[in-house]
C-alpha cells in the first residue's frame, strides 16, 4: 500500500491565495509605507533639531518675597451675602488657558516661574517703565476684599482678594488725557504653558477695561488670596478683579499694562466674538448662546442660586453703561 | 485590512463605502497637496519658511469646533488625550496629516473600473 507522506512545504493547490489578492496586500503594505513616511517625515526633522538645541536650565523658585506683607486689613465697605467659599475650591478649580481647558490645571500651573517678574506700564503715559512686581505691590496701599466672583461657566464663589485698587495702578501710571482703554496681556511662555505651545490660538491672553471701568472702585489688582500671596494657579503674581463681569475678564499673571485709544480685542473675542464680548457684564435675562445665565452653581455646595444683575454690584456700575446704545454690554 | 476590504467589496453597500473611502483619500490628498503648494509659495514670496499646521488650519476654518472638542475631550474625557496627544498631532503639518491619510486610502481603496 502505497502512502504519501507531505513534506511540509508542499501545500494543495486551493491554499495558494489568489494572486490578485496577494498583490492588494502588497499595495495596502506600500501604501502603509508610504503613509506613515509622509506623517512621521515632520517628527524626524523635529527630533534632529531638537538634538541640535541645548537643554534649558531651570531655577529654584524663591519663596515669594511679599509673603510678609500679608494678612492685611480688610475693607469692610465690600460685603458678601453669602459665606466664603473654602479654599480648597477656588485654588484647584481652575480655568487658566495657557495651561490646558480643563479644571485640573492648578497642578500644571505650578511650571510658570513668578519670580522675578515685571510689570510694562507703557502706551499713552507719561513715561513708560517696567517695574518689578514686588516693588510695585509694595508701593500700594493694600487690602483685603470680600468679592463674589461669577464664571461665564455659570458657576461662581466668593473669595477674599488682597491686592489694591486699579485706580491706584492708573495713578502711577499717568495716562494722557487720550488714552481710553487699558490694555492688559498675560504671560507668553510656550516652555511652560503647553496650552501656549497651541499656537494657532492667538496668545498672549489680552483683556481691556474702558478708563472708566478700570478706575471704578471696584476694579481691583489682585496679589493675594485668603490672606496669603497668589498662587500660581489663580493668576500670580497679580491678576485684576472686576467682579460685575464675568471671570474670563479677570486677566491673569498679568505682564503689561498698556494705555491705549482704540479698544482691545480680547482672546476670547478673537476666538469666539459671537459669544464673548467686550463687555461681558453679568446679566441673568441675557443667556450664553448655548446656555442660561439665570442661575450659577456655587462652588463647595450643592446650592444653584440665582445670578444677580451685575452680579449683585450695580449700586456701583451700573452708571457706567446709561445711554450705551447699540452695544453688547452683557456678553 | 483584507478581511474589511472583502467584507467591503461583498456588498454593494460595502463597495460604496469602498468607493467612498477612495473619495475621501483623493480629497485628503489634494488638500495636502494645496496647502504644501500654499506653503511653498509662501516661502518663496516672503523669503521665510512658515508651516501651516494642522490646528492653525482648523482654527481658520471652525475656530468654535476645535475650541469645543479642545474643551470636551480635556474635561469629560482626559486631558492628556488632547495635550499633548491630539495637540501634538494637530502641531505637524497640515500637508503631511492630509498627505499621509489620502495616500494611504487611495493606495488601500483604489477605484476599480466595473466588470
Amino acid at each position: 500500500m502505497w502512502i504519501k507522506r507531505k513534506r511540509g512545504w508542499e501545500l494543495p493547490e486551493s491554499a495558494a491565495t489568489p494572486e490578485h489578492r496577494f498583490r492588494d496586500r502588497r499595495r495596502l503594505l506600500a501604501a502603509m509605507g508610504v503613509g506613515g513616511a509622509i506623517l512621521a517625515a515632520p517628527a524626524v526633522l523635529r527630533l534632529n533639531a531638537a538634538k541640535q538645541e541645548p537643554a534649558n536650565d531651570t531655577l529654584a523658585e524663591p519663596t515669594d518675597p511679599t509673603v510678609g506683607l500679608y494678612p492685611v486689613a480688610q475693607n469692610a465697605r465690600y460685603t458678601l451675602d453669602r459665606a466664603l467659599t473654602d479654599e480648597q475650591y477656588p485654588t484647584t478649580y481652575n480655568n487658566f488657558y495657557e495651561f490646558g481647558s480643563h479644571k485640573s490645571i492648578h497642578a500644571a500651573a505650578q511650571a510658570l516661574p513668578i519670580r522675578p517678574w515685571s510689570v510694562t506700564i507703557d502706551g499713552l503715559v507719561e513715561k513708560a517703565v517696567t517695574i518689578d512686581a514686588d516693588d510695585l505691590i509694595r508701593m500700594m496701599p493694600l487690602e483685603e476684599r470680600l468679592y463674589r466672583h461669577r464664571c461665564v461657566e455659570a458657576w461662581s464663589m466668593a473669595v477674599p482678594w488682597s491686592g489694591f485698587p486699579m485706580t491706584a495702578l492708573v495713578d502711577l501710571a499717568r495716562p494722557l488725557s487720550s488714552a481710553k482703554y487699558v490694555r492688559m496681556e498675560t504671560f507668553l511662555n510656550p516652555d511652560v504653558a503647553p496650552g501656549q505651545k497651541q499656537n494657532w490660538y492667538p496668545w498672549p491672553y489680552i483683556e481691556g477695561l474702558t478708563m472708566a471701568e478700570a478706575t471704578n472702585e471696584l476694579a481691583f489688582i489682585v496679589t493675594g488670596l485668603y490672606g496669603k500671596p497668589l498662587l500660581k494657579q489663580n493668576g500670580a503674581p497679580l491678576r485684576l478683579a472686576t467682579p460685575w463681569k464675568y471671570g474670563f475678564k479677570s486677566t491673569k499673571s498679568i505682564v503689561r499694562f498698556n494705555f491705549t485709544e482704540e479698544r482691545p480685542v480680547s482672546f476670547w473675542e478673537t476666538l469666539q466674538g459671537s459669544e464673548y464680548g467686550f463687555w461681558a457684564n453679568i446679566n441673568p435675562d441675557v443667556p450664553h448662546p448655548r446656555w442660561s445665565q439665570a442661575t450659577e452653581r456655587v462652588l463647595g455646595t450643592d446650592e444653584r442660586v440665582p445670578t444677580q444683575m451685575f452680579n449683585g454690584y450695580g449700586e456701583f456700575v451700573a452708571d457706567l453703561y446709561k445711554g450705551m446704545t447699540g452695544e453688547r454690554l452683557f456678553m | 485590512m483584507s478581511v474589511i476590504r472583502r467584507s467591503l467589496t461583498g456588498t454593494a453597500k460595502g463597495r460604496l463605502l469602498s468607493a467612498g473611502l477612495g473619495l475621501v483619500g483623493w480629497i485628503s490628498l489634494l488638500t495636502g497637496l494645496v496647502y504644501l503648494i500654499a506653503e511653498l509659495v509662501t516661502a518663496y514670496m516672503t523669503g521665510s519658511y512658515q508651516m501651516i499646521s494642522a490646528g492653525q488650519a482648523w482654527f481658520d476654518f471652525d475656530v468654535a469646533s476645535l475650541n469645543l472638542m479642545q474643551a470636551i475631550i480635556q474635561r469629560y474625557i482626559h486631558p492628556y488625550l488632547w495635550d499633548p496627544i491630539i495637540a501634538g498631532v494637530l502641531r505637524w503639518p497640515i500637508w503631511s496629516l492630509m498627505g499621509g491619510l489620502g495616500v494611504f486610502l487611495v493606495l488601500a481603496f483604489p477605484f476599480k473600473g466595473g466588470k
